[in-house]
C-alpha cells in the first residue's frame, strides 16, 4: 500500500464543479416509478369481497366493513398508518382492485384511513 | 437405524454419504436416524451424549471447523437440540439432532471444539432452559439478566400472561469492578455520538487502552422467532424482511428458500436470477453504507458523503426494479414478485458503469490515503485461525485471508451455482483488511450483476404454491452483506410455521471483534466494532463512576432515576413542563 496524503484531492477537485446531489424538496421533488409502492388506492366497483386482503396483510392494516356494493357483502378498508406498503394486498386480490400508487407524502396530524365509501375516498379516525 | 432417505445414493451426492458412512463407522447404532432430502444437506439424530463424540470426530477428523448455529425445538414431550455445522470442504450443511429429555434438559456443550457455539448455546439456553454443560459462561444473552428465574419464553406452555412484566425487577447491575482499582468503566452506547447502535458496552480502561468489554445486548428483545409462530407462511416474508433494515433482501432470500424446499417447489430459472440481482444490489448498497460509516466513525465526513451520495444510484435502480428504496419485498415464496423488463435492464446498466466507475476510485483512495489508513491498519487484528476457531463469517474473516462465503460453500439458495465470482480476501487481519475485503466484494458484486443481465434466461417468474406446506424442516442461508444468515424453519402442515430460527452475523462476529479491541486505544474501539457492520436493537440505563475522589465512588442509575434527574436539571434551569 503506497501511503499518501492527498490521494482524495482530484476526487475533491472534481466536485467543485459538480451539481449539488440533493434535492429542494418540498419546492423540486423527484420523479418515483411508476410501480412504487406508495398510497393504496382502491375501487370498490372490482371488489368482490372476498377477504383475501385482509387475511394475507401482514401488519393487520386491512378491516372488512359491510356494504351492499360487493358480492360477499364486505369491502375492505386500509389503516394507512398501520400498512408497511408492502403489497402483498395488491398481489392477492383476484380482480385488482387493489392498487399502490406512487403518493409517498402521507404525513398528517389525524390517523387517515382510506375508504371508498367515504365521501373524499378517504377519512380520519375519530 | 432408520434411513429417512429422499434421494438415493448418486454419484452427485457422494460427499452427502461419505458424511453419513463415516457416521454410521462411529456411531453404529447410536446413529438413530440419517437423512439426505437434497444435495448439500445431511441430518443425522444421535441420542443425548453421543453428539460430543459425533462432533469430536466431525472437528478432529473431518475438518468441519464452522459452526452456524444451535437451535433448539420444543416438541411438547421432549425438546430437540440441532447443531448446525458447515463442512466447507465438502460443502455439506450437517445437522446434528439431539433429543433431550424434559425432566433433565441437560446436554454437553460443544463449545470445547467450537468456542463459537457460546453465544448460540446461550441463547438456546435463555430461550428453553436447556443446560449445556461444560459451558464456559452460560448464562441469558437476549433477556435481561433478571428476567424471572425459570422462565423460558419459546417454550409451548410459556404465554405472556404468565409473565407479569411489574414483578420483574429493574436492572441492577452489579458495579464490575473490585473496589481498590485504579481502572476505569467506559460505557459505549446505546447513545454515543459515534456508535449508533443501540447497545451498550461495559468498555474497561487503564488510562487509555482498552483492558476488557462486556457486551450487553439483551435489551429490547423483539422476539421475533416468536412472532413468526403466529403469523402464516406468507406474513413471515415481511417479517423476515424486517429483522434487518438493510439486509431486507439477504433475509427474504433463505426464509423463501426454505420454505420452497419444504414444498418441494423449483424457482423458475428466471426468478432465481432476478433475486440473485436483488441480493447482490442489496450487498452493494450494504457495502457503500458501511464505507461511508466507516469513515464517518473516523470523522472523515467527506468520504460519508460521497459515499452515501453514489449509494443514491443503487438505492434509485432497487425502487426502479422492486418498488421500494430498502425494503425489496421482492421474493415469494415461489419465486419473485415482478418481472424486469428491457428498459429497466438498461437503466441498471448504466447505472452499474456510473457505480464501477466510482467503486474504483473509492478502491484507489482506501488503498493510498493516509487519512484513512492511518487509522485503520494494524487495528482490531484478528488471528485467522482464531476467527476459525470463534466461527466468525463474512468479511471479518475474509478480511483475515480465510476463503469462505456461503455464496461459494452452499450456492444453492440462488443462481450462485451458475454465475462465476471470486471470493475476495485480504490477508491484513486488520480493519483496514475487512475495508480492502467489501470494496472489492463491490466490483465482485457489479460484475454478478452484469453476468446476470446478460444470461437472463426467459420464462416465468415464480410457481404458484399453496398455502398450507407439508409437515417438515428444512435450513437455507444466504451470504448477506454481513456474513451469514441462516433460516431453520420446522412446518406442521398448517399454514402456519411451527418453529424458525434466524440467525444473523453480528452474533457471530460478536467475540471476536471484542477480542480484538483489547490492548487498543478506546478511540480505536468504535471503528473496530464498527467494522464489523454491527446491527443490533437494545436499551438500557446508566451507571456513573467517580473516580476523581481517592475512593472511587459507584452508583447506579435506574431509568426512572434517570428521568427525574433529568426533569429536576431542567427545572433548576428554569424550565417548566
Ligand atoms: S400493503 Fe401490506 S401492510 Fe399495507 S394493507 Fe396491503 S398487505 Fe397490508
Ligand atoms: S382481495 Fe380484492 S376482491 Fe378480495 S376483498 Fe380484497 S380487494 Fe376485494
Amino acid at each position: 500500500m503506497v501511503r499518501k496524503l492527498g490521494a482524495m484531492e482530484p476526487e475533491l477537485l472534481k466536485n467543485l464543479t459538480k451539481k449539488r446531489a440533493t434535492v429542494l424538496y418540498p419546492f423540486e421533488k423527484i420523479e418515483l416509478p411508476e410501480a412504487y409502492r406508495g398510497l393504496w388506492s382502491f375501487d370498490i366497483n372490482k371488489c368482490t369481497g372476498c377477504g383475501l386482503c385482509a387475511k394475507d396483510c401482514p401488519s393487520g392494516a386491512i378491516e372488512l366493513k359491510p356494504t351492499e356494493r360487493t358480492k360477499a357483502g364486505r369491502y375492505p378498508i386500509n389503516y394507512v398508518s398501520r400498512c408497511m406498503f408492502c403489497s402483498q394486498c395488491q398481489e392477492v386480490c383476484p380482480t385488482g382492485a387493489i392498487k399502490m400508487t406512487p403518493v409517498y407524502e402521507l404525513s398528517d396530524y389525524r390517523k387517515k384511513i382510506i375508504d371508498a365509501e367515504a365521501p373524499e375516498g378517504y377519512r380520519y379516525e375519530e | 437405524m432408520a434411513e429417512l432417505t429422499q434421494i438415493p445414493k448418486t454419484e452427485e451426492l457422494k460427499n452427502e454419504y461419505e458424511i453419513v458412512e463415516e457416521m454410521k463407522n462411529l456411531l453404529g447404532s447410536d446413529l438413530l436416524e440419517y437423512k439426505v432430502p437434497r444435495v448439500n444437506r445431511v441430518w443425522i439424530t444421535v441420542p443425548n451424549g453421543k453428539h460430543y463424540k459425533a462432533a469430536e470426530h466431525l472437528y478432529k477428523k473431518m475438518g468441519v471447523w464452522f459452526i452456524s448455529t444451535v437451535t433448539g425445538l420444543d416438541l411438547k414431550d421432549h425438546f430437540e437440540v440441532l447443531f448446525h455445522l458447515l463442512d466447507m470442504q465438502r460443502k455439506v450443511e450437517i445437522t446434528i439432532r439431539v433429543p433431550v429429555s424434559k425432566d433433565k434438559p441437560e446436554l454437553e456443550s460443544l463449545t470445547d471444539f467450537y468456542p463459537g457455539a457460546n453465544l448460540y448455546e446461550r441463547e438456546v439456553y435463555d430461550m428453553f432452559g436447556i443446560v449445556f454443560k461444560g459451558h464456559p459462561n452460560l448464562k441469558r444473552l437476549l433477556l435481561a439478566e433478571t428476567f424471572p428465574e425459570g422462565e423460558h419464553p419459546l417454550r409451548k406452555d410459556w404465554t405472556p400472561d404468565k409473565w407479569d412484566p411489574k414483578k420483574v425487577p429493574l436492572i441492577q447491575r452489579k458495579p464490575i469492578l473490585p473496589e481498590e482499582t485504579s481502572d476505569y468503566v467506559l460505557q459505549v452506547g446505546p447513545q454515543t455520538p459515534t456508535l449508533k447502535e443501540p447497545m451498550n458496552f461495559e468498555v474497561i480502561v487503564d488510562g487509555e487502552i482498552v483492558v476488557d468489554v462486556i457486551p450487553h445486548i439483551e435489551y429490547n428483545h423483539r422476539g421475533l422467532e416468536k412472532a413468526f409462530e403466529q403469523r402464516t407462511f406468507i406474513q413471515g416474508i415481511y417479517m423476515a424482511e424486517r429483522v434487518c433494515g438493510i439486509c431486507s433482501q439477504a433475509h427474504t432470500l433463505p426464509y423463501c428458500d426454505a420454505v420452497e424446499q419444504l414444498l418441494g417447489v423449483q424457482v423458475p430459472p428466471r426468478g432465481k436470477y432476478i433475486r440473485t440481482m436483488v441480493t447482490e444490489f442489496n450487498r452493494i448498497h450494504s457495502h457503500l453504507l458501511w464505507i461511508g460509516v466507516a469513515c464517518h466513525l473516523i470523522g472523515w465526513d467527506t468520504m460519508f458523503m460521497y459515499s452515501w451520495r453514489d449509494r443514491e444510484v443503487i438505492l434509485d435502480l432497487t425502487d426502479l426494479v422492486c418498488g421500494s428504496r430498502v425494503t425489496a419485498a421482492i421474493n415469494t415464496i415461489g419465486g419473485v414478485r415482478r418481472d424486469i423488463t428491457d428498459e429497466q435492464i438498461y437503466k441498471i446498466r448504466k447505472g452499474m458503469d456510473i457505480l464501477e466507475k466510482r467503486t474504483k476510485t473509492y478502491k484507489k483512495i482506501v488503498l493510498e490515503e493516509d487519512t484513512l489508513l492511518k487509522r485503520a491498519v494494524g487495528v482490531g487484528y484478528l488471528n485467522p485461525s482464531y476467527l476459525k476457531a470463534m466461527s466468525a463469517v463474512g468479511p471479518v474473516i475474509r478480511g483475515s485471508g480465510v476463503k469462505t462465503d456461503v455464496r461459494y460453500d452452499d450456492p444453492h439458495f440462488g443462481a450462485y451455482d451458475e454465475i462465476p465470482f471470486n471470493v475476495c480476501t485480504s490477508d491484513m487481519c486488520d480493519v483496514a483488511g475487512r475495508l480492502v475485503v467489501r470494496v472489492d466484494e463491490l466490483i465482485e458484486s457489479i460484475n454478478i450483476i452484469r453476468y446476470i443481465l446478460d444470461h437472463l434466461p426467459s420464462g416465468e417468474v415464480r410457481v404458484k404454491v399453496p398455502r398450507k406446506v407439508p409437515p417438515g424442516e428444512a435450513v437455507s442461508h444466504n451470504e448477506a452483506p454481513r456474513g451469514e444468515v441462516f433460516y431453520y424453519i420446522k412446518s406442521n402442515g398448517t399454514d402456519k410455521p411451527e418453529r424458525v430460527k434466524v440467525i444473523t452475523p453480528t452474533m457471530a462476529n460478536l467475540l471476536p471483534i471484542i477480542e480484538s479491541c483489547k490492548g487498543h486505544y478506546i478511540a480505536d474501539f468504535v471503528l473496530n466494532f464498527g467494522s464489523i457492520d454491527p446491527c443490533i436493537a437494545c436499551m438500557c440505563r446508566t451507571t456513573f463512576i467517580d473516580i476523581s475522589k481517592s475512593k472511587p465512588k459507584k452508583w447506579v442509575w435506574t431509568d426512572e432515576e434517570m428521568r427525574r434527574y433529568g426533569i429536576e436539571w431542567y427545572q433548576n434551569r428554569g424550565w417548566r413542563r
